[in-house]
């Protein structure tokens, strides 16, 4: 056997606990009655677009309230829908409201920065942070969760709430959320995959900067439809470290950063909102990498080296749902033309590329 | 050494994609992920019908110009790897789907040994959330109520 990468190394995968799911739930949701009992008037209520279903927020806690909905503010939708949503999420506000969630949780004086865990019959997932704790449930499509919202709470549960839970909840719904950047420019998206430090979101970033439509840099929910591909928006929120930030000067005024936290986090809803789309078809597919260049430069992708390159990022979902996002992803290769973009120095030739690959995209296949 | 009437099938939290002759084999649970083109992604192509040892060897066989011993080596051995790697099982009795031995097309492909190639830079690419340590150690603990 040929092996590559560090010798020796063991993944970092997505392993998971497990807990006791239907009891845990049961206590969230009286916890979460309790509070909105309490607190009729701290209640704030609105409904967004996810994955292209109506999902209803119901949040008892107004700075809460205000601050967890920036990251989805540009898949808000701007009035009650006329159709039930299909996914409820219901949140409070343990420092607001004093409800405390009263349920067995992992244990709090180790520094996780985050735990995954799964009921046995995998109906349940939890996901515990440093200040929150959210659970789904698979079958009444709702999640219920909490937060201890202050000054501490992490830029990660600030800028990416509900991870776990959204991750699967989509993934249930085979629009599979994979590890991605996507832009799009007249209509036409095109998806950077790779390995973490390829260069994704310096590309997003840089073709949002040129005027591109922007979806996300890290997290793409993708959905088969009748004629390719669609994109999904999920967060509009950035997290950049110092060396990103410099290449984004642009951004350095909207960077937060909390606490210890290597990175910053930017909403990107407060820089451009204007450029944020909700879904955009896929057209291409590009796998950026670093190159000793000064300009940017493209070239074709064959289909092998795509799937080799794109499928093992995509397992962002829990045991046995990776299946379907492989088979997804199977798809996407074969269907859609991919391409190597390899990075030069000078940023702005990223988004001339990838206008090229847009334009070699939309040619009929020789 | 493995018998040649092992039968083999696909392990659960194992998913594979075969594409323009290469196979690509994800491992859900310990996120190592494979690579195997051309005989070695003709013989993991062939698993869906839960065969034997020996009716792989038959099958490529009877696509590529290789000696039958020849074949039965390097198929064992690369079989071998797959059990060890925990991306194949052996099969309880009764779970082929059966099928009829090839035919020989009528010119053989040329032959060469299968390689199965391993990657061990998945903690890399799955930087979705933040980094997160081992839970093997963890515990519960009661809340305060």
């Amino acid at each position: 056997m040929n092996e590559h990468g560090r010798s020796g190394a063991r993944p970092v995968v997505d392993r998971h606990a497990t807990f006791e799911g239907h009891g845990t739930f049961g206590v969230m949701v009286s916890a979460f009655e309790r509070a909105l009992v309490r607190h009729p008037r701290g209640l704030r209520e609105s409904f967004y677009t996810f994955g292209g279903r109506t999902v209803r927020l119901r949040v008892v806690g107004e700075d809460m309230a205000a601050q967890i909905v920036r990251p989805f503010a540009h898949l808000r939708l701007t009035s009650a829908p006329d159709a039930a949503a299909e996914l409820t999420i219901d949140l409070w506000d343990e420092q607001a409201t004093g409800i405390r969630r009263q349920v067995t949780s992992f244990d709090s004086d180790r520094p996780w920065p985050s735990v995954v865990a799964l009921s046995a019959d995998e109906r349940y997932v939890a996901q515990q942070q440093s200040q929150t704790l959210t659970c789904l449930d698979r079958v009444a499509q709702r999640v219920v969760g909490c937060a201890v919202w202050n000054e501490h709470i992490s830029v990660y549960e600030r800028g990416k709430p509900m991870t776990r839970p959204l991750v699967v909840w989509h993934n249930d719904r085979d629009v599979q959320i994979v590890h991605a950047g996507l832009v799009a420019q007249g209509g036409a998206g095109v998806l950077f995959a790779g390995r973490s430090g390829a260069g994704k979101s310096t590309c997003a970033l840089a073709c949002l900067a040129a005027g591109f439509d922007y979806v996300s840099e890290d997290y793409v929910a993708v959905e088969t439809a009748a004629d390719g591909f669609l994109g999904h928006s999920v967060y509009s929120s950035v997290f950049l470290d110092r060396e990103h930030l410099g290449r984004f000067p642009h951004l350095v005024r909207h960077a937060i950063t909390a606490g210890a936290s290597e990175k910053s986090l930017v909403l990107l809803g407060d820089v451009d909102p204007r450029r944020l789309a909700r879904i955009v078809p896929i057209r291409a597919v590009a796998f950026p990498r670093v190159a000793n260049l000064s300009a940017s430069r493209i070239r074709p992708a064959s289909r092998r080296e795509a799937l080799l390159t794109l499928a093992p990022g995509s397992l962002l979902a829990l045991p046995n749902t990776g299946v379907g996002a492989l088979d997804l992803l199977g798809r996407l290769v074969e269907r859609l033309p991919s391409y190597w973009l390899e990075l030069g120095r000078d940023l702005k030739t990223i988004p001339e590329r990838v206008s090229e690959i847009i334009a070699d995209a939309s040619l009929p296949p020789a | 050494m493995l018998e040649p009437q092992t039968r083999l099938q696909i392990a659960k939290n194992v998913a594979a994609k075969v594409i323009d002759g290469e196979a690509v084999v994800l491992n859900l649970v310990n996120g190592m992920y494979y690579s195997t083109d051309g005989v070695g992604a003709d013989a993991w192509g062939l698993l869906d019908r839960v065969p034997t040892i020996a009716e792989i060897v038959d099958a490529i066989v009877a696509r590529y110009a290789v000696p039958h011993a020849e074949a039965r080596a390097d198929l064992e051995a690369l079989v071998g790897e797959l059990l060890q790697e925990n991306l194949v099982v052996v099969a309880p009795v009764g779970n082929s789907t059966g099928a009829d031995p090839e035919e020989s097309p009528p010119h053989k492909a040329r032959y060469q040994r299968p390689v199965l190639n391993s990657y061990r830079d998945m903690g890399d690419l799955l930087a979705v959330d933040p980094p997160m340590p081992d839970l093997e150690d963890l515990s519960w603990k009661e809340s305060d109520s």
